[in-house]
């Protein structure tokens, strides 16, 4: 055993009787747990990562007899995807995507999964090498896990690097239903430390308007996008202090779609993948990473510009909630007096989408219960009109917690306003001018 | 004298129509509930009834008021009344004494001066004896007219409310075709301008055209419907021209609280037939006919009286004078046949509508409680889930999960389900209509006019002597 699987030990040791996590300083969240006040830098987060969940949580374990034992559960849920949108779905121990499972390279892992679907499930441990029978692939790998069962998963995390766990059986309705999670091992030796770990899960489903239930059988028409089971605005930021080095670990597993993940503000490279870490060298910049099915990507970057950056799929329906489809296109239609005609049959009536989509939340008009179309959130200038697949990156210089700091000050003069008068002419410019 | 005679007699008979028409109008009041009048028997005052529909008209009228108007109005129903003044006057006929003969002769002698001559007075007897089964036959002949005079007015009343139900229906209806054009046409309008702004295919803009003139057509249809109905409830009431305006209220009345019990109202029925009264006073008539035919056919005919005679010397004979109708060829049995075939007859008549009575009531009665049921239906469960269905719409089209075409469409279909509430209203009150006019008296099932009123005519009973 290594000093520092012992050190891991002993510390674990204190929080067995509770179970719980607070002693570890492990966050749920960003920054909870971790100030120090008076501290020149915030203190770390845990272990060797700062490993940070935003909107989730990290599996907690207990050290027996040599193994990291953890115990999963398999099962149907009901979870809040953003405010006024709530699914019944699948998820592990009540929340989709499942705890992450935190490790270090070495360590001896024994994983229990007890099933409470109504059908029968598996684990797969998406990019670990192990023993084939551990693999998790029902039918192929084992038999499958009857409601009821408890199964024993037990291999060695040879590596170090991003991965994923999820159902190997019935996938088109487990995945789909949300039975996933990420499992982030560290490196024995300290490699790759940063400042700050960021781990994200994208999901996708289809949850019709007023529906409360995700359909597991859609193939192309996901209306609702996640990042770690949450859309925006629930989508908790990500926040760093200027000058930390950042990384920022991306696991896909929608059922059908990849997705370009752009970081506004920045350029990153791509350190590695679910088959381990790229060379410095060979590392890819980019501004946007292609996250495909079936991967993880983390990318790092330093933090050395503050403000609330944009991170986002760039697919734009991926930022946009429950919209449908089948409508006609309503842009550029003439609707002048078609209200008042149509309100002597239906009094509530309004046209809609004649000028475009921008603005259609901040109406306020009811809308069927348990559904949130085209949401956004306020933000610091007027409402952010984008949904699902959408955070933010919040960089604020000197701060001691890593808890949100609210909406980022903008310097005097670099902020993009209305021009006066008096600058166009200055510098010649005539808005009529074609 | 003979002036002031004639007169008399001419009151006299006024006040005997009153007399006679008395019985009907209160049967009809009682029945029925409203006033009517024959304006033969003189005994209403017509200006202050004139006064009287001129204010009913003058508002908005109910289905009551209609029938007041009918009642008073119709002039089938004083045609109808008129078959009083006819038994009424073949019962006089019967009363009346047949007239003396009187016969002279006076012949001149041709062989000298002088003439002789001869008078006879005779006086019909054994029509005089007859008289009073004339009029018993007379009596009941009445009877039977008044009977059907009753029936005829309630028949008049319920046309009056059905052709009223129908008409408000109508309005209704058409109003409420009205509202789906406009729908479908705020349908057209948008897709006429998603097609100005090149957004939806040629086809979609006709099909959504082709929408809007079928319903064009529906409420062009339906204005010839109201406007039939209107002129039938103008015919229904009586009233000619301008008074044809009548004011409708805008929906048909909620059905009352509860409906009457079939059980009951099949005995009611029964009591109160009218048509079994006439049917009754029919055989009555016949019956007496063939007796008192029977009884006269071997009967000689007798007349007695004076006669006298001036000889040729210039004396006078007096003495009775007999005339004899021998009863060799002529018994009346072709008369006593008739009478008893009208009597087996009206037995026939009775028995058929003792059937047809009760299974009016019954057949009526399902009808009722179905038409009921619907109409709850459509109250407590139908139209509420259409206003939801509009309701949950109206939020799914503010979450753009469904276009406005469907928006419109769920409107349109919640119109139509009112339109078939409104059909089953007035399912409902026709069928009612029925049911009442059976617990009044009279047979009669809804939309086909009465059923069947006894046969025989009044005309032919009294017909005793000619």
């Amino acid at each position: 055993m290594s000093r520092l699987t012992r050190r891991k030990l002993l510390l674990s040791g204190a929080a067995l009787a509770t179970g719980a996590m607070a002693s570890r300083g492990a966050p749920a969240s960003a920054g909870a747990g971790d100030a120090e006040p008076g501290a020149a830098r915030p203190a770390p987060a845990r272990g060797t990562g700062r490993l940070t969940v935003p909107n989730g949580e990290i599996l907690p374990w207990k050290t027996s007899r040599g193994f990291k034992v953890f115990h999963l559960v398999a099962e149907e849920i009901e979870q809040e995807i953003a405010p006024g949108l709530t699914i019944k779905c699948m998820g592990y121990n009540g929340r989709t995507p499942g705890p992450v499972i935190e490790v270090a390279e070495g360590d001896r892992v024994r994983i229990y999964v007890t099933n409470r679907l109504t059908e029968p499930t598996s684990v797969h441990w998406h990019g670990v090498f192990l023993p084939n029978a551990m693999d998790g692939v029902s039918g192929l790998s084992q038999r499958p896990i009857n409601p009821g069962e408890t199964f024993k998963y037990e291999f060695t995390m040879r590596q170090w690097g991003t991965f994923m766990y999820h159902s190997h059986y019935d996938e088109m309705t487990q995945i789909a239903m949300g039975l996933m999670g990420m499992m982030v091992s560290h490196p024995r030796d300290g490699r790759g430390r940063v400042d700050r770990d960021f781990c994200l899960m994208l999901n996708e489903m289809d949850v019709e308007v007023g529906h409360r239930r995700a359909n597991p059988n859609a193939m192309n028409d996901f209306n609702v996008l996640t990042l770690n089971g949450a859309s925006f605005p629930k989508t908790e930021p990500l926040v760093a202090r200027k000058g930390d080095r950042v990384r920022i670990r991306i696991g896909n597993l929608s059922p059908m779609d990849h997705h370009p993940i752009h970081l506004h503000g920045y350029a990153f490279k791509v350190a590695g993948t679910d088959g381990g870490p790229i060379p410095a060298a060979a590392q890819w910049p980019e501004t946007t990473v292609l996250v495909p099915v079936g991967s993880t990507r983390w990318v790092e970057f330093t933090a050395d510009a503050p403000g609330d950056w944009a991170m986002h799929c760039h697919m734009t329906h991926h930022v946009m909630m429950q919209m449908s489809h089948g409508l006609p296109n309503m842009l550029g239609m003439d609707a002048r007096g078609l209200d008042q005609h149509i309100r002597k049959l239906l009094p509530g009536y309004m046209t809609m989408g004649q000028t475009g989509m921008g603005g259609m939340a901040e109406m306020g008009m009811p809308l069927p219960k348990n559904s949130i179309p085209m949401f956004g959130g306020p933000g610091a200038f007027s409402y952010i009109d984008m949904g699902g697949m959408f955070t933010v990156l919040k960089v604020r210089e000197g701060i001691t917690s890593y808890a949100d700091p609210g909406w980022f000050k903008n310097p005097p003069g670099t902020v993009a306003e209305a021009a006066s008068a008096d600058e166009l002419t200055a510098d010649g410019i005539d808005p009529d001018d074609v | 004298m003979l002036v002031l005679a004639v007169l008399g007699i001419g009151g006299c008979a006024t006040a005997s129509r009153q007399r006679t028409f008395l019985d009907v109008s209160r049967e009809v009041e009682h029945r029925v509930g409203e006033t009517t009048t024959w304006r033969a028997a003189g005994g209403d005052d017509q200006g202050m009834l004139n006064a009287r529909v001129d204010a009913l008209l003058a508002r908005e009228l109910e289905a009551t008021g209609a029938v007041e108007i009918a009642l008073l109005r119709q002039p089938d129903l004083q045609a109808a009344f008129e078959e009083l003044g006819v038994a009424r006057g073949e019962l006089l006929q019967a009363g009346l004494v047949r007239n003396p003969a009187f016969e002279g002769e006076f012949r001149f002698l041709s062989g000298g001066p002088g003439h002789t001559a001869e008078l006879n007075l005779v006086q019909d007897v054994i029509d005089l004896a007859y008289r009073g089964a004339r009029r018993r036959i007379g009596k009941a002949a009445l009877g039977a007219a008044k009977a059907r005079a009753v029936a005829a007015a309630i028949d008049v009343a319920a046309q009056a409310r059905e052709a009223w139900y129908r008409a408000v229906a109508e309005e209704q209806l058409l109003a409420m075709r009205k509202t789906v054009l406009e729908a479908v046409g705020a349908s057209y309008e948008v897709a006429r301008r998603l097609h100005l702004a090149g957004n939806i295919h040629d086809v979609d803009l006709s099909q959504e055209q082709a929408l809007y003139e079928q319903a064009r057509l529906d409420v062009t249809a339906s204005e010839a419907a109201r406007t039939a109905a209107r002129e039938e409830l103008a015919a229904a009431l009586g009233l000619l021209g301008g008074q044809a305006v009548v004011r409708l209220p805008e929906v048909l009345p909620d059905p009352p609280a509860e409906d009457p019990d079939l059980a009951d109202l099949e005995v009611k029925a029964l009591e109160l037939s009218l048509d079994l009264e006439a049917a009754r006073r029919d055989r009555e008539a016949a019956g007496r006919e063939r007796a008192m035919v029977r009884s006269m056919g071997s009967v000689p005919r007798l007349g007695l009286g004076v006669s006298a005679e001036r000889e040729d010397t210039g004396h006078w004979g007096l003495g009775p004078a007999v005339n004899l109708g021998l009863p060799l060829f002529d018994r009346g049995q072709g008369r006593a046949e008739v009478a008893a075939a009208r009597m087996r007859q009206a037995e026939a008549a009775q028995e058929g509508l003792g059937i047809r009575i009760r299974a009016l009531v019954r057949a009526n009665g399902v009808r009722l409680a179905g038409a009921r049921e619907r109409v709850g239906h459509f109250q407590k469960v139908i139209l509420p889930l259409r206003d939801q269905i509009v309701e949950q719409m109206q939020l799914r089209y503010n979450a753009m999960a469904v276009s406005v075409f469907q928006l419109l469409a769920a409107k349109r279909e919640q119109i139509m389900a009112g339109q078939q509430y409104v059909q089953a209203l007035r399912d409902y009150w026709l069928a009612r209509v029925s049911i009442d006019a059976l617990g009044q008296g009279r047979a009669r099932s809804a939309g086909t006019g009465p059923e069947l009123g006894a046969t025989g005519g009044s005309g032919e009973a009294g017909e005793g002597a000619h």
